[in-house]
């Protein structure tokens, strides 16, 4: 098989798109086996696919969740958010249902910059055993499962709130948040930015007129 | 001097593994891993299943390379092909080797993109697509490329609509991953964000 025959013919594009017959594709996977060139194409156009796909599906640039300031001193939130957290709070948004994932417990990955922490919601107060968070260079996302079949648990929105100490008002925190097709929320804690120290979360349901419905609270232990 | 052809290294592969040279068993596995995971991958939208059936896939290669199974060593990417291609169709009927894996395993094995890293990669692409899309210089071939990828319009009518030749369809796609490439070598090799 010749270079000028894979451009001519759309091979590798046509391979990526899934557009050829089971016989064609089999013919030019023996082909490109051992071929590093045409590997180097194929990868190339599949992640260029990947990506037309992904802006496809989300062509504008999708706003962060909504992040209010409660209490009136500094705080580390204010500090500005590199790309690679933003990066993470988008991502939910322009991704494909498909590409989300079901987390079960604290998930940090070798090589990742990103600790993944379940919050798992089956019962209300989950305060018996703080969960505790590593302060390093990971960025730290927070991830809940809502089962929208329960209707207790069924909301237009969620809010998420942090509070330190005996403070009665949060920290921080986000509104308006949506669920994944996958009924999945994600918490964006961002990358070394909480102080150490114990907090108290809240994670609650949103109905029209700002009413609050607790689903979750319990204990966020930030040690370094 | 000549580069041999693939029969040829596929020839000369099987008779030294048939003559059991190890070191020929390890050549062929790092010839054409790297092609079988892409393979796998593109057919199970998995990469993590693909590098687990490219293990198997070798296992069991080898084992009929040895055995003197491969009729036509020439073809020996084929028959490497048609391998993973059974052990990815016995995953989807259920009869894959490990039976104990529960339904709750198998669902999340299936499930794409399971990893942090791989979405934030991901998340990544687009944003370079999107750079890639915007400094494309005339909405023609801004919407060649979309209703190419994306709308998986035939080639010919978006020629016809366009006004454009094969040619210049041809040349827009390659400027366009040639692009592509350079705006990911940069992000790769910057190990920053787009």
């Amino acid at each position: 098989m010749k270079t000028a025959r894979l451009e001519e013919e759309q091979l590798i594009e046509r391979y990526i798109l899934r557009q050829m017959t089971e016989e064609e594709a089999s013919e030019f996977e023996a082909f490109y086996l051992s071929n590093q060139e045409c590997l180097d194409q194929l990868e190339l156009a599949q992640r260029l696919f990947q990506g037309l796909e992904m802006i496809a599906e989300a062509p504008d640039v999708v706003p962060e969740p909504k992040v209010t300031q409660i209490s009136s001193h500094k705080s580390w939130w204010q500090r500005q958010v590199p790309a690679w957290s933003l990066a993470a709070s988008l991502l939910l948004a322009i991704l494909p249902s498909g590409y989300l994932y079901h987390t079960l417990s604290q998930q940090s990955f070798p090589d990742s910059h990103i600790s993944v922490i379940n919050l798992p919601l089956s019962e209300l107060r989950g305060a018996e055993q703080a969960i505790t968070v590593k302060r390093d260079d990971k960025q730290v996302i927070l991830s809940a499962y809502i089962d929208t079949d329960i209707t207790t648990m069924d909301f237009p929105l969620y809010g998420f709130q942090l509070s330190k100490g005996d403070a009665q008002e949060p920290v921080w925190q986000l509104e308006d948040l949506q669920l994944t097709n996958d009924g999945m929320l994600y918490i964006d804690l961002g990358k070394n930015y909480l102080q150490a120290g114990r907090y108290q979360f809240n994670l609650f349901g949103l109905e029209g007129g700002e009413r609050q419905v607790l689903l979750k609270s319990g204990l966020l232990d930030v040690s370094r | 001097m000549t580069e041999l052809s693939e029969a040829e290294v596929a020839r000369s592969l099987v008779a030294r593994i048939l003559n059991g040279e190890a070191a020929a068993e390890t050549e062929m596995v790092q010839r054409y891993n790297r092609g079988l995971v892409f393979m796998l991958n593109h057919r199970a939208r998995n990469h993590a299943l693909a590098e687990d059936l490219a293990q198997e896939t070798w296992r069991i290669v080898i084992e009929k390379v040895r055995g003197g199974d491969l009729k036509d060593p020439s073809k020996l990417a084929a028959f490497i092909v048609q391998t993973g291609k059974n052990q990815l169709l016995m995953i989807y009927r259920g009869s894959h080797h490990k039976k104990t894996t529960t339904e709750v395993d198998t669902a999340q094995s299936l499930d794409p993109a399971s990893q942090p890293q791989l979405i934030i990669e991901r998340y990544n692409t687009a944003l370079i697509v999107r750079k890639l899309v915007d400094e494309m210089k005339t909405p023609r071939d801004r919407e060649l490329i979309l209703r190419f990828y994306i709308k998986e319009e035939e080639k010919q009518q978006i020629c016809q609509d366009l006004g454009l030749n094969e040619l210049h369809f041809n040349r827009v796609l390659f400027r366009a991953r040639q692009r592509f490439k350079q705006l990911w070598n940069e992000y790769v090799e910057a190990g920053a964000d787009p």
